[in-house]
Protein backbone atom coordinates (compact mmCIF):
# COMPACT_ATOMS: atom_id res chain seq x y z
CA UNK A 1 0.00 0.00 0.00
CA UNK A 2 1.57 3.41 -1.20
CA UNK A 3 1.64 6.02 1.75
CA UNK A 4 -0.17 8.54 -0.73
CA UNK A 5 -3.78 7.38 0.67
CA UNK A 6 -2.42 7.94 4.20
CA UNK A 7 -3.03 12.09 5.51
CA UNK A 8 -0.99 13.38 8.85
CA UNK A 9 -3.91 14.22 10.84
CA UNK A 10 -3.43 17.99 12.05
CA UNK A 11 -6.21 17.50 15.05
CA UNK A 12 -3.43 14.85 16.23
CA UNK A 13 -1.15 18.18 18.60
CA UNK A 14 2.71 17.27 17.99
CA UNK A 15 2.78 17.37 22.35
CA UNK A 16 -0.02 13.73 21.60
CA UNK A 17 1.85 11.10 23.05
CA UNK A 18 1.80 7.61 21.14
CA UNK A 19 2.51 4.08 22.38
CA UNK A 20 4.24 1.21 21.41
CA UNK A 21 4.02 -2.44 23.15
CA UNK A 22 7.67 -4.04 23.29
CA UNK A 23 8.34 -7.63 23.34
CA UNK A 24 11.14 -8.70 25.64
CA UNK A 25 12.99 -10.20 22.87
CA UNK A 26 12.92 -6.63 21.11
CA UNK A 27 14.81 -4.86 24.43
CA UNK A 28 18.49 -3.89 24.54
CA UNK A 29 21.18 -3.35 27.30
CA UNK A 30 22.35 -0.42 26.05
CA UNK A 31 25.69 -0.28 27.88
CA UNK A 32 26.71 2.66 26.55
CA UNK A 33 23.45 5.04 27.85
CA UNK A 34 23.68 2.30 31.27
CA UNK A 35 19.82 1.79 30.15
CA UNK A 36 17.48 -1.11 28.71
CA UNK A 37 15.73 0.27 25.57
CA UNK A 38 13.68 -0.93 22.75
CA UNK A 39 16.00 -2.44 19.32
CA UNK A 40 15.64 -0.22 16.60
CA UNK A 41 13.78 -3.33 15.00
CA UNK A 42 10.80 -2.52 17.28
CA UNK A 43 9.78 0.07 15.18
CA UNK A 44 9.37 -1.20 11.60
CA UNK A 45 5.88 -0.91 9.47
CA UNK A 46 3.81 -4.18 9.02
CA UNK A 47 5.11 -6.48 7.37
CA UNK A 48 2.73 -6.51 4.98
CA UNK A 49 3.54 -2.82 4.23
CA UNK A 50 1.03 -0.87 5.91
CA UNK A 51 1.86 1.57 8.39
CA UNK A 52 3.18 0.82 11.75
CA UNK A 53 0.44 0.92 14.79
CA UNK A 54 0.70 2.38 17.77
CA UNK A 55 -2.18 3.83 19.79
CA UNK A 56 -3.50 7.69 21.20
CA UNK A 57 -2.55 7.98 24.69
CA UNK A 58 -5.17 10.80 25.10
CA UNK A 59 -7.76 8.74 23.49
CA UNK A 60 -6.83 5.41 25.21
CA UNK A 61 -7.44 7.19 28.40
CA UNK A 62 -10.45 8.92 27.42
CA UNK A 63 -12.36 5.96 25.73
CA UNK A 64 -11.32 2.87 28.00
CA UNK A 65 -10.91 4.62 31.70
CA UNK A 66 -8.39 1.52 31.33
CA UNK A 67 -4.29 1.78 33.20
CA UNK A 68 -1.83 1.42 30.65
CA UNK A 69 -0.81 -2.38 32.10
CA UNK A 70 -4.29 -2.99 30.57
CA UNK A 71 -3.25 -2.39 26.96
CA UNK A 72 -0.36 -5.04 27.29
CA UNK A 73 -3.15 -7.66 28.30
CA UNK A 74 -3.61 -10.27 25.96
CA UNK A 75 -0.58 -9.97 24.18
CA UNK A 76 1.88 -13.04 24.81
CA UNK A 77 5.50 -11.73 25.40
CA UNK A 78 4.70 -7.81 25.64
CA UNK A 79 6.50 -7.12 28.57
CA UNK A 80 6.97 -2.84 28.23
CA UNK A 81 5.55 -0.32 26.66
CA UNK A 82 7.29 2.23 24.90
CA UNK A 83 6.05 5.91 23.83
CA UNK A 84 7.35 8.79 21.58
CA UNK A 85 5.36 12.26 20.67
CA UNK A 86 3.49 13.09 17.35
CA UNK A 87 5.59 15.47 16.95
CA UNK A 88 8.85 13.56 17.33
CA UNK A 89 7.76 11.00 14.31
CA UNK A 90 6.80 14.24 12.41
CA UNK A 91 10.69 15.52 12.26
CA UNK A 92 11.28 11.67 11.08
CA UNK A 93 9.07 12.73 8.19
CA UNK A 94 6.35 10.51 9.51
CA UNK A 95 2.72 11.34 9.42
CA UNK A 96 0.13 10.16 11.72
CA UNK A 97 -3.32 9.17 11.39
CA UNK A 98 -6.49 7.82 13.54
CA UNK A 99 -7.15 4.17 12.61
CA UNK A 100 -9.55 3.21 15.57
CA UNK A 101 -10.71 -0.38 16.04
CA UNK A 102 -13.72 -2.20 17.21
CA UNK A 103 -11.68 -3.76 20.12
CA UNK A 104 -9.02 -0.57 20.04
CA UNK A 105 -10.42 2.69 19.58
CA UNK A 106 -7.33 4.59 20.52
CA UNK A 107 -5.20 2.73 17.90
CA UNK A 108 -3.67 4.99 14.89
CA UNK A 109 -1.13 4.45 12.68
CA UNK A 110 2.64 6.70 11.93
CA UNK A 111 3.13 5.98 8.23
CA UNK A 112 6.25 6.83 6.33
CA UNK A 113 9.08 5.00 5.06
CA UNK A 114 11.17 3.21 7.82
CA UNK A 115 15.07 3.06 7.04
CA UNK A 116 17.40 2.27 9.27
CA UNK A 117 18.19 5.37 10.77
CA UNK A 118 14.11 6.34 11.54
CA UNK A 119 14.13 3.36 13.22
CA UNK A 120 17.11 3.91 15.54
CA UNK A 121 15.94 7.26 16.09
CA UNK A 122 12.86 5.73 17.51
CA UNK A 123 14.64 3.16 19.45
CA UNK A 124 17.04 5.84 21.19
CA UNK A 125 14.60 8.54 21.56
CA UNK A 126 11.40 6.81 23.14
CA UNK A 127 10.33 6.92 26.56
CA UNK A 128 9.29 4.04 28.67
CA UNK A 129 5.48 4.23 29.73
CA UNK A 130 5.60 0.49 31.63
CA UNK A 131 9.56 -0.16 31.53
CA UNK A 132 10.31 -3.72 30.83
CA UNK A 133 11.37 -6.12 34.24
CA UNK B 1 31.04 -27.40 13.21
CA UNK B 2 32.76 -25.71 15.88
CA UNK B 3 33.51 -27.63 19.29
CA UNK B 4 32.20 -24.97 21.19
CA UNK B 5 28.85 -25.29 19.68
CA UNK B 6 26.97 -28.45 21.60
CA UNK B 7 24.51 -28.79 19.42
CA UNK B 8 23.77 -27.57 16.04
CA UNK B 9 20.50 -26.06 14.71
CA UNK B 10 18.57 -28.67 12.69
CA UNK B 11 20.17 -28.97 8.59
CA UNK B 12 23.38 -26.88 10.40
CA UNK B 13 25.43 -26.48 7.58
CA UNK B 14 29.09 -26.65 7.92
CA UNK B 15 31.38 -23.93 6.78
CA UNK B 16 32.61 -26.90 4.33
CA UNK B 17 29.01 -27.97 3.46
CA UNK B 18 28.19 -24.28 2.72
CA UNK B 19 30.92 -24.01 0.46
CA UNK B 20 30.01 -27.43 -1.52
CA UNK B 21 26.64 -25.96 -1.29
CA UNK B 22 27.04 -22.22 -3.09
CA UNK B 23 30.22 -22.08 -4.28
CA UNK B 24 30.00 -18.95 -5.70
CA UNK B 25 29.00 -17.06 -2.27
CA UNK B 26 31.33 -18.78 0.40
CA UNK B 27 31.89 -16.87 3.54
CA UNK B 28 35.51 -15.10 3.40
CA UNK B 29 37.07 -12.73 5.81
CA UNK B 30 38.89 -14.55 8.53
CA UNK B 31 39.19 -17.79 7.27
CA UNK B 32 37.48 -21.42 7.87
CA UNK B 33 37.20 -23.20 10.56
CA UNK B 34 40.27 -25.41 10.42
CA UNK B 35 41.79 -22.45 9.81
CA UNK B 36 41.34 -19.70 12.06
CA UNK B 37 43.56 -18.69 14.45
CA UNK B 38 42.39 -17.75 18.18
CA UNK B 39 39.85 -19.28 20.15
CA UNK B 40 36.10 -18.81 20.55
CA UNK B 41 34.28 -16.67 22.75
CA UNK B 42 32.53 -19.11 25.72
CA UNK B 43 29.24 -17.41 24.63
CA UNK B 44 29.33 -19.04 20.91
CA UNK B 45 28.76 -22.57 22.52
CA UNK B 46 25.01 -21.40 23.24
CA UNK B 47 24.16 -19.31 20.52
CA UNK B 48 22.06 -21.22 18.59
CA UNK B 49 19.84 -21.58 21.85
CA UNK B 50 19.30 -18.18 21.57
CA UNK B 51 18.52 -18.39 18.08
CA UNK B 52 16.23 -22.00 18.47
CA UNK B 53 14.62 -19.04 21.29
CA UNK B 54 13.84 -16.99 18.22
CA UNK B 55 12.70 -19.87 16.30
CA UNK B 56 9.60 -20.50 18.56
CA UNK B 57 8.21 -17.31 18.68
CA UNK B 58 4.40 -17.77 16.95
CA UNK B 59 3.36 -15.70 14.26
CA UNK B 60 2.45 -12.49 15.28
CA UNK B 61 4.74 -12.82 18.24
CA UNK B 62 4.98 -8.80 18.74
CA UNK B 63 0.93 -8.04 18.46
CA UNK B 64 1.67 -6.25 15.46
CA UNK B 65 1.49 -8.90 12.56
CA UNK B 66 5.49 -9.76 12.97
CA UNK B 67 6.40 -13.26 10.70
CA UNK B 68 8.06 -16.06 12.20
CA UNK B 69 12.03 -16.02 12.28
CA UNK B 70 13.14 -18.25 8.95
CA UNK B 71 15.14 -21.27 9.97
CA UNK B 72 17.42 -20.12 7.01
CA UNK B 73 18.02 -16.26 8.55
CA UNK B 74 18.99 -17.83 11.73
CA UNK B 75 21.53 -20.41 10.31
CA UNK B 76 23.12 -17.35 8.86
CA UNK B 77 23.54 -15.40 12.14
CA UNK B 78 24.99 -18.20 13.44
CA UNK B 79 26.77 -19.09 10.34
CA UNK B 80 27.96 -15.10 10.52
CA UNK B 81 29.09 -15.12 13.89
CA UNK B 82 31.51 -18.66 13.43
CA UNK B 83 33.20 -16.60 10.67
CA UNK B 84 33.38 -13.27 12.42
CA UNK B 85 34.14 -13.20 15.89
CA UNK B 86 37.11 -13.93 18.04
CA UNK B 87 37.55 -14.99 21.49
CA UNK B 88 37.23 -11.52 22.58
CA UNK B 89 34.02 -10.80 20.98
CA UNK B 90 31.48 -9.90 23.10
CA UNK B 91 28.19 -11.49 23.45
CA UNK B 92 25.81 -9.87 20.47
CA UNK B 93 21.81 -9.77 21.50
CA UNK B 94 19.80 -11.92 19.03
CA UNK B 95 16.89 -9.67 18.17
CA UNK B 96 13.97 -11.17 15.82
CA UNK B 97 12.74 -8.42 13.06
CA UNK B 98 9.15 -8.92 12.11
CA UNK B 99 10.52 -9.73 8.79
CA UNK B 100 11.44 -12.79 9.65
CA UNK B 101 15.25 -12.35 10.29
CA UNK B 102 17.92 -11.43 12.83
CA UNK B 103 19.66 -8.58 14.23
CA UNK B 104 22.88 -8.58 15.93
CA UNK B 105 23.36 -5.36 18.42
CA UNK B 106 25.93 -4.61 19.86
CA UNK B 107 26.41 -1.60 22.12
CA UNK B 108 28.99 -1.15 24.75
CA UNK B 109 32.51 1.20 24.60
CA UNK B 110 30.48 4.08 22.43
CA UNK B 111 30.03 2.05 19.60
CA UNK B 112 26.92 0.87 18.10
CA UNK B 113 26.90 -1.94 15.85
CA UNK B 114 24.16 -3.81 14.21
CA UNK B 115 23.92 -6.19 11.81
CA UNK B 116 20.57 -7.40 10.17
CA UNK B 117 20.51 -10.63 8.69
CA UNK B 118 18.75 -9.74 5.00
CA UNK B 119 19.63 -13.06 3.64
CA UNK B 120 21.32 -15.63 3.91
CA UNK B 121 24.48 -14.12 1.93
CA UNK B 122 22.90 -10.77 1.84
CA UNK B 123 23.45 -8.48 5.68
CA UNK B 124 23.28 -4.91 6.47
CA UNK B 125 26.04 -3.57 8.38
CA UNK B 126 24.86 -0.12 10.87
CA UNK B 127 28.31 0.97 12.73
CA UNK B 128 28.56 4.38 15.08
CA UNK B 129 31.67 5.08 16.87
CA UNK B 130 31.00 7.56 19.40
CA UNK B 131 35.01 7.88 20.28
CA UNK B 132 35.75 9.07 16.54
CA UNK B 133 32.24 10.34 14.94
CA UNK B 134 33.02 7.22 12.89
CA UNK B 135 29.62 5.82 10.93
CA UNK B 136 29.28 3.33 8.61
CA UNK B 137 26.06 1.93 7.05
CA UNK B 138 26.22 -0.82 4.05
CA UNK B 139 25.00 -3.98 2.43
CA UNK B 140 27.52 -6.29 3.08
CA UNK B 141 27.33 -9.90 0.92
CA UNK B 142 28.82 -12.98 1.73
CA UNK B 143 31.83 -12.52 -0.71
CA UNK B 144 33.46 -10.23 1.54
CA UNK B 145 32.51 -9.75 5.42
CA UNK B 146 35.87 -7.96 5.82
CA UNK B 147 33.96 -4.76 6.89
CA UNK B 148 31.97 -6.89 9.64
CA UNK B 149 35.42 -8.05 10.84
CA UNK B 150 36.87 -4.73 11.03
CA UNK B 151 33.96 -2.92 13.22
CA UNK B 152 34.09 -6.21 15.39
CA UNK B 153 38.11 -5.52 15.71
CA UNK B 154 36.91 -1.91 16.53
CA UNK B 155 34.25 -2.54 18.68
CA UNK B 156 36.88 -5.41 20.67
CA UNK B 157 40.03 -2.53 20.76
CA UNK B 158 42.02 -3.64 18.06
Amino acid sequence: MSDEQYTDDPTISGDSILWRRIIKEQIVEDQNRGIKRPSSAAFNNHPNGTPMSVALEDVFYKETSKNPSDYLKGHDNVVALASFTAGFARELKQGITRSPLPNEPAHAEVFGEKPRRIRKAFANKSQWVIPPP
Amino acid sequence: MSPAIAEPLPEMLTDQEMVEKDRNTTLTGSGTLAGRAGGWPAWLGNADEDLIRLLRLPHNWDSYGAIQVSKENAIAALNLLINVVEERTPKPAFIPTNQGSVQLEWHTGGIDLEIEILSPHRFFLSFENSNTGETLEKEITAMNISPIVDCLGTLIGH
